[in-house]
């Protein structure tokens, strides 16, 4: 095959038919060709199929991450590591940041996460009413993830905020703009919180970055701040995304929340498969380092290809009727936490979290539904798939009833 | 039977870990699984077989 046969198809990840249609887009992608190119956002070639986004992510000297920008457009934001760089600084990052992740680790930060989780249900089911987003499903992931650093949770909306405001709005719009000078301000407090660890060192997060090495290599100010920045951007938004998703699906689908509440052990498989329908990040870019091809299909030296884990999440090749949501899948090997090199580092953080939010959620409040206000969709899902807000009254559905 | 962990695939998902912490345990150092059993305890044949399936990275591999 030659370039000059590769199918164009204007692929826009940020527009209203995609927010609207984004599956059956995806299956006609997927259709077309391993390599679609789209001429949108200065051009970008798009991979849909599982076993395309699985080779590319799983080879970084071919595909590079060590670039501007992930996101399609550009976000000209800070660098964020270890997501920008490649094999063999990768392992060097990779190396400072698991041993905070593992599941032994993580494991201490369970009980300080069921106390902000009983805390904010109590507050829900007494007034019987919420909206959800903002008072449960960010709440909780942006104060562990601060917790996690050495950062008082205190102070969670300065970063929960913003980033929620960043991620749902469209690229450039006044909203996004507005967010992102919010952003500027936290990256402040968290150079001058990393700063005071410096000077005073207290046993966290930040000051075991500070004094760590890896194979001789110590870790530059910049680094750690790039570091911290990654915690905070990858552990905040992101599964405060998915749980969104998970509620405002439980909130409109009975059948599920009682298959749910009937046996709370299905949870973690459910889990899985809500990850898989409805992953907060539908893709990431990387770079061509050289003529070379996908399937067969050439792609060219220093061009983007921008790798879909939510076309390949359903793909029908890997996943057995992909559109129905089935709480019991199994095997279920989404591309959601990312794939190969890059593998998300929080995936067990995340996991955490999400099984104890929504066992304690169904716990205390096994009914409830829409209500009046609504779920407020986002105006763009290219970044974040997610809602913006997901109002639920307490109880029974007197629909239903 | 025999379980092994082909360590240029394992990108450390800790899911065989989650499925029997029995049989697999996570290194530190970079979350990479280590089969804790040769051979595998027949109880655990199940679980052994299921984390071949559950691995997305196709990290895993039984001999029975």
């Amino acid at each position: 095959m030659n370039r000059s046969d590769i199918p164009t198809f204007a692929f826009d990840h940020h527009s209203a038919d995609f927010k609207d249609r984004r599956l059956e887009i995806y299956e006609e992608l997927r259709g077309l060709s391993p390599v679609v190119h789209s001429p949108t956002h200065d051009g970008f070639d798009v991979i849909a199929r599982y076993a395309d986004v699985g080779e590319i992510a799983r080879d970084p000297e071919r595909f590079s991450s060590a670039a501007e920008s992930l996101l399609i457009p550009s976000n000209r934001a800070r660098k964020l590591l270890p997501i920008q760089v490649d094999p063999p600084e990768l392992d060097r990052f990779r190396a400072l940041i698991s041993p905070f992740l593992t599941p032994r680790a993580i494991r201490l930060h369970e009980d300080a996460i069921q106390v902000d989780i009983d805390e904010a249900l109590a507050g829900i089911v007494e007034r019987g009413s919420a909206e959800l987003v903002g008072e449960f499903c960010e709440l909780i992931p942006t104060r562990a993830t601060m917790r996690l650093i050495g950062f008082d949770p205190a102070n969670w909306e300065v970063f929960a905020k913003p980033l929620h405001d960043a991620a749902f709005s469209i690229p450039g719009s006044p909203e996004q703009l507005e967010a992102i000078r919010l952003i500027h301000q936290f990256d402040s407090i968290i150079e001058k919180e990393i700063d005071t660890r410096y000077d005073y060192p207290c046993g966290d997060l930040i000051s075991e970055l500070i004094k760590s090495e890896f194979e001789g290599i110590t870790t530059s100010r910049e680094e750690v701040v790039n570091l911290v920045r990654m915690l905070i951007f990858g552990g905040m938004d992101t599964v405060g995304a998915a749980m969104s998703n998970v509620v405002a699906m439980l909130a409109e689908r009975d059948d599920l929340r009682q298959f749910l509440v009937a046996d709370l052990e299905r949870i973690p498989r459910a889990i899985e498969e809500f990850l898989r329908y409805e992953p907060p990040i539908q893709g990431f870019a990387r770079y061509v380092m050289e003529d070379t091809n996908v399937s067969g299909c050439p792609v060219t030296q220093g061009e983007r290809v921008f790798i879909l884990w939510g076309s390949a999440n359903h793909d029908e090749t890997e996943f057995a009727d992909p559109g129905t949501i089935n709480l019991e899948r199994f095997p279920n090997r989404h591309f959601t936490f990312g794939i190969g090199a890059h593998r998300c580092m929080g995936s067990t953080m995340a996991r955490t979290e999400m099984r104890m939010m929504l066992e304690s959620f169904l716990k205390a409040m096994p009914d409830f539904y829409v209500s009046e206000a609504g779920i407020l969709e986002p105006n763009t899902i290219g970044q974040i798939l997610s809602k913006r807000e997901v109002n639920v009254t307490v109880g029974k559905d007197p629909q239903l009833a | 039977m025999k379980v092994t962990v082909n360590h240029e695939l394992c990108r450390g998902h800790g899911l065989c870990y989650f499925e029997s912490d029995q049989l697999f345990e996570l290194r530190d150092l970079d979350g990479k699984s280590v089969v804790l059993h040769d051979p595998v305890p027949e109880e655990l044949n199940q679980k052994a077989r299921d984390a071949v399936e559950l691995c997305p990275e196709r990290a895993i591999s039984v001999i029975e």
